[in-house]
């Protein structure tokens, strides 16, 4: 995924990394808080991305099938709350994600509008993955309870649905990421069932 | 004790006997069936009760407001918890789940019984790799399917079918999963009562149960026909009990104004009192019980009653014993009695028990009233006493010229002028929308039919019966005409129907679809060839071929099964017994085209349903009601005539007491009209109050009175009744109630102009009022 990202936000970056290291060099800081504080630098890390887009492969590993789906497509952001998302697959539907509206665009061209908030499970699915890339810590934290591992460069981000409706649905979203990109969606579903997509960025 | 004293206390007694057996027996009902034509068929009353009080009747409609919608999403959560919690309430929805878990989990078991898309070749081969790749494709979509948990027993989404027709097409907007208007703004809630939509007690506690559940600061708002009727009983009582108290003072002073006594005032209070007695007691003994309606309207009319003391009041004088003044006045009182009961008698032949009753209120009151005056109060009245306020009112009286051939010219050229308006003027002048008579104003009734159609409540304006010997025939029948119907959704001529088969098909239909369910063994190979080419694991539908198994044995689900359910709540509303057959209601939305519509009942009526339309049907009966109050206006003017012939033996003198009664009738309904004013049965019976006070006016005017002494004492009774009938109803008329404010307003019109017509009019020729001396003769 190509970060459009402002030269202040490099700078903001960097100064992560390294505050991080030294951070980490530092052997009995309070773990919670060295956490939290990363935390708080990779959502503005990716808060300061304007737009992104790249190529995804997705997997998914359903209990019903004998050979994962797998699903090729592209997604596109621009901030603050515009997700894309489409299949090579000319039979199959694109999403399209604005503000608080959702366009499901059908192969023949018609499209369907849902308002996300009908259903609170909606919102929530979406902004378990809008919400990381825009780097939205507040409306995350409203849906889930979030966990942070690794370092700046390679962090891992655990979204665990705070809603019970959700958590009947889905386990965990995991994030993968370093710096201010995206680079692996795994979805674990309540029913066992998961999915990985990887998301590449075109030139890389 | 004189005798008269003795007969007063007999009165009195009687009368506290009277009221007592009123106050322990007499009971008020409020259904509307009193005031349908007998000639209604017992089918059409119960259900046209049904669809008044029945389960449609019993829904209340409730608004959150005043908050940001996240926080009205949580409250409307909260607020449909506690009011199931209640116990008011049998169904409170919110666009949440419709069942709960267990519900759901049980019809799941009769989804191939229940889904419409089951048929014979729903489970072949090809149907079978439609499906599944379809629900492949779901399984790739980022957003998931809310019933993935049911996917290896039902690849099919029969459950998906089944949900969907149970929901319907019109679906409000949904926030955080609960229903809000189309703006957004307000959350949406339909509680269905325990209580009947009549049982207004009931109706105001689950209404202020509804309030009390609500936190402070959201705005709550209610509509629904329960609302409505507590909210119009709030009104009707703030109403009456206002006006009545303030015509209740009122008249006290102008009578204490006219006699200067206290005593007098209550003592004349008496007849009234009798007249309301007498009434209620008349109706209850013959009907059982007294109608609300009859009770309000019978006691506005009978008010009148209170003329009859005061013209004996007005002719007492200290030349000659109460009795002996009675005995010179009762002739006309009895006669004025007599003419105005026998205009109501003729009310009371009609089809229409609630006008049967108010007939029957009317005439015992009037005459109770005219015999209390006669006996009653002799006892109580002083003797050789006057009213002060006599010479001053003589005085003026003897002042006003003799009206010439000019008034009286004049007087007859007004009413022809009405006339020839009444007859030259184009349009109805009758009101027969029922709507226009409630107190409710049209702007809460238009947000409540916005409310309704955005929620998808049934419109009851059209509903169409099929009848059949038990429930299984009366479902077989709606479905039958549902595939009727279907065709008309799809031509666009309605949106959408609501039918009791749509919640659960006829055991023959059920049946059918599991004949259609194939063999274990054929769905295990039509299965795993449609699935050849899918990366589905090969016993991954095993659940489902034991489900198909399951159901071929599962017999089907009946009415009773559902008692008690979510869903056996729907179906109540819509499938119910009627007398000893069964009837499933179909009720059509959207109508958008009429005519369409109008040549699809009139082919398929024939076969054997019944369409009603409550908002026509409801028209017809009132077109109907006052078509007949009319005709027996008539006849009672008739009867009138009649009467006065007979009890003054002199067609002069009869025309000369008819004339300023019809005269103002004319007027008033000119004036009526001309101020927009449209005419209902309760204007009507008003006219027929006009008329019979427009005849004791005529009658006490035109007496043969040489005496001036006695002409002054009776225009002092005509003043000190046409004053306070005129307040007391010109009070009424500032009411907010169509029914009130319209009784009010003719009754003063018309004895304004009664008044004036009889002065003018029906004054005897050759008695000129010479300079008068009121206590002289």
């Amino acid at each position: 995924m190509t970060s459009g990202v402002r030269p202040e936000g490099f700078v903001v970056v960097h100064a992560t990394v390294l505050l991080a290291c030294l951070l980490n060099a530092w052997p009995v800081l309070s773990v919670s808080a060295a956490v939290e504080a990363n935390l708080a630098q990779v959502m503005h890390g990716l808060s300061q991305v304007r737009s992104a887009e790249g190529r995804f492969t997705e997997r998914r590993y359903l209990s019903i099938l004998s050979e994962p789906l797998v699903l090729e497509g592209a997604v596109s952001y621009r901030a603050p709350d515009y997700v894309r998302k489409e299949y090579d697959d000319p039979e199959s539907e694109s999403y399209v994600v604005r503000g608080d509206k959702l366009t499901i665009e059908l192969p023949d061209g018609r499209r369907r509008d849902l308002a996300i908030d009908e259903h609170p499970v909606l919102r929530a699915f979406v902004e378990s993955y809008r919400g990381t890339l825009a780097g939205d810590l507040e409306t995350l934290r409203r849906y889930f309870d979030l966990a942070l591992s690794g370092s700046i460069d390679d962090w891992r981000l655990r979204l665990t649905p705070r809603l019970p409706e959700l958590a009947q649905y889905l386990s965990a979203v995991v994030m993968q990421g370093s710096g201010a990109r995206v680079w692996r969606v795994e979805t674990l579903e309540a029913s066992g069932d998961r999915s990985v997509m990887i998301i590449e960025s075109p030139g890389g | 004790m004189g005798r008269a004293r003795l007969i007063a206390w007999l009165w009195l007694t009687a009368l506290a006997l009277a009221l007592a057996w009123v106050l322990l027996h007499a009971r008020v009902r409020n259904d509307m069936t009193s005031f349908m034509p007998r000639g209604a068929t017992a089918t059409q009353r119960l259900l046209m009760n049904e669809l008044r009080e029945g389960p449609v009747a019993r829904l209340t409609i409730i608004t959150l407001g005043g908050a940001e919608p996240g926080a009205l999403a949580e409250e409307s959560k909260r607020l449909a918890a506690r009011l199931h919690a209640s116990g008011h309430f049998v169904r409170v929805a919110n666009g949440e789940r419709l069942f709960d878990a267990a519900e759901l989990e049980r019809l799941f078991a009769y989804r191939y019984h229940l889904s419409p898309t089951v048929d014979a070749g729903r489970f072949g081969e090809e149907s079978l790799r439609t499906a599944l790749e379809r629900r492949l494709r779901e399984l790739a979509s980022p957003v998931p399917t809310l019933d993935r948990p049911w996917l290896t027993r039902d690849p099919t989404a029969e459950m998906r079918a089944v949900l969907s027709a149970w929901r319907g097409e019109a679906q409000p907007r949904r926030f955080r999963g609960v229903w809000f208007d189309g703006e957004g703004e307000r959350a949406l809630l339909l509680a269905q009562t325990r209580a009947p939509g009549f049982d207004l007690d009931a109706q105001e506690a689950a209404q202020r149960a509804i309030r009390d559940a609500v936190d402070g600061k959201y705005v709550v708002g209610m509509s629904g026909p329960g609302v409505f009727a507590v909210d119009s009983r709030a009104i009707i009582r703030a109403d009456t009990r206002r006006l009545g108290i303030l015509a209740g003072v009122v008249a006290f002073f102008i009578l204490l104004a006219g006699y200067r006594s206290a005593r007098l005032v209550i003592i004349g209070a008496l007849p009234l009192l009798s007249a309301v007695v007498a009434g209620i007691a008349a109706v209850t003994v013959l009907f059982g019980a007294i109608h609300g309606i009859v009770l309000a309207f019978g006691i506005t009319v009978i008010g009148v009653a209170i003329d009859y003391p005061i013209h004996l009041f007005s002719h007492l004088n200290v030349d000659e014993s109460v009795r002996r003044t009675l005995k010179q006045i009762w002739p006309t009182i009895r006669l004025g009695a007599i003419t105005t009961a026998m205009g109501y008698l003729a009310m009371s032949g009609t089809d229409f028990p609630g006008l049967t009753q108010f007939a029957t209120f009317a005439i015992a009151g009037l005459l109770s009233a005219a015999a209390c005056t006669r006996w009653g109060l002799v006892g109580w009245l002083p003797e050789r006493w006057a009213p002060r306020s006599r010479t001053t009112i003589a005085e003026g009286y003897a002042r006003l010229p003799r009206p010439g051939r000019g008034w009286i010219g004049l007087t007859l050229a007004l009413g022809v002028l009405a006339l020839v308006y009444l007859m030259a003027r184009d349009g109805s002048p009758w009101e027969d929308d029922i709507a226009a008579l409630s107190p409710i104003p049209e702007s809460v009734m238009a947000e409540e039919r916005h409310l309704h159609a955005q929620l998808g409540v049934p419109d009851t304006n059209h509903v169409l019966i099929v009848q059949g010997t038990d429930a299984q025939a009366a479902l077989e029948g709606s479905e039958a005409l549902g595939t009727e119907l279907d065709r008309l959704v799809a031509r666009g001529v309605i949106t959408r129907f609501d039918s009791p088969s749509r919640y659960l098909p006829s055991i023959a239909t059920q049946r059918a679809r599991q004949r259609s369910l194939p063999e274990p063994d054929r769905l295990r190979r039509d299965l795993a060839r449609a699935q050849a080419d899918m990366p589905f694991k090969e016993d991954a539908f095993a659940p489902f071929v034991a489900a198909i198994e399951a159901a071929r044995a599962l017999s089907p689900l009946t009415p009773a099964d559902l008692e008690g359910t979510a869903l056996g709540l729907r179906l109540r509303s819509t499938l119910l017994p009627v007398e000893d057959r069964w009837a499933a209601l179909v009720t059509l939305s959207g109508v958008r085209d009429a005519a369409a519509l109008d040549h699809f009942l009139a082919r398929y009526r024939a076969t054997g349903f019944s369409h009603l339309d409550l908002k026509r049907d409801t028209r017809l009966l009132m077109a109907d009601f006052r078509r007949h109050g009319a005709t027996r206006v008539l006849w009672g003017l008739a009867a009138i005539i009649l009467v006065l012939l007979v009890g003054l033996r002199s067609a002069n003198r009869a025309l000369r007491v008819l004339l300023p009664g019809l005269l103002a009738v004319l007027l008033d309904v000119a004036i009526l009209l001309l101020l927009g004013e449209r005419l209902s049965l309760f204007h009507l019976v008003s006219l027929l109050l006009v008329i019979g006070i427009g005849i004791d006016y005529g009658l006490f005017f035109s007496r043969e009175e040489t005496d001036a002494g006695m002409r002054a004492r009776t225009f002092h009774g005509l003043v000190v009744c046409v004053l306070s009938t005129v307040s007391v109803f010109g009070i009424l008329a500032t009411s907010r109630l169509p029914v009130l404010h319209g009784i009010g307003f003719t009754v003063t019109v018309g004895v304004a102009a009664s008044f004036l017509a009889a002065m003018i009019l029906a004054r005897p020729p050759g008695v000129r009022p010479d300079r008068l001396d009121p206590e002289a003769g």
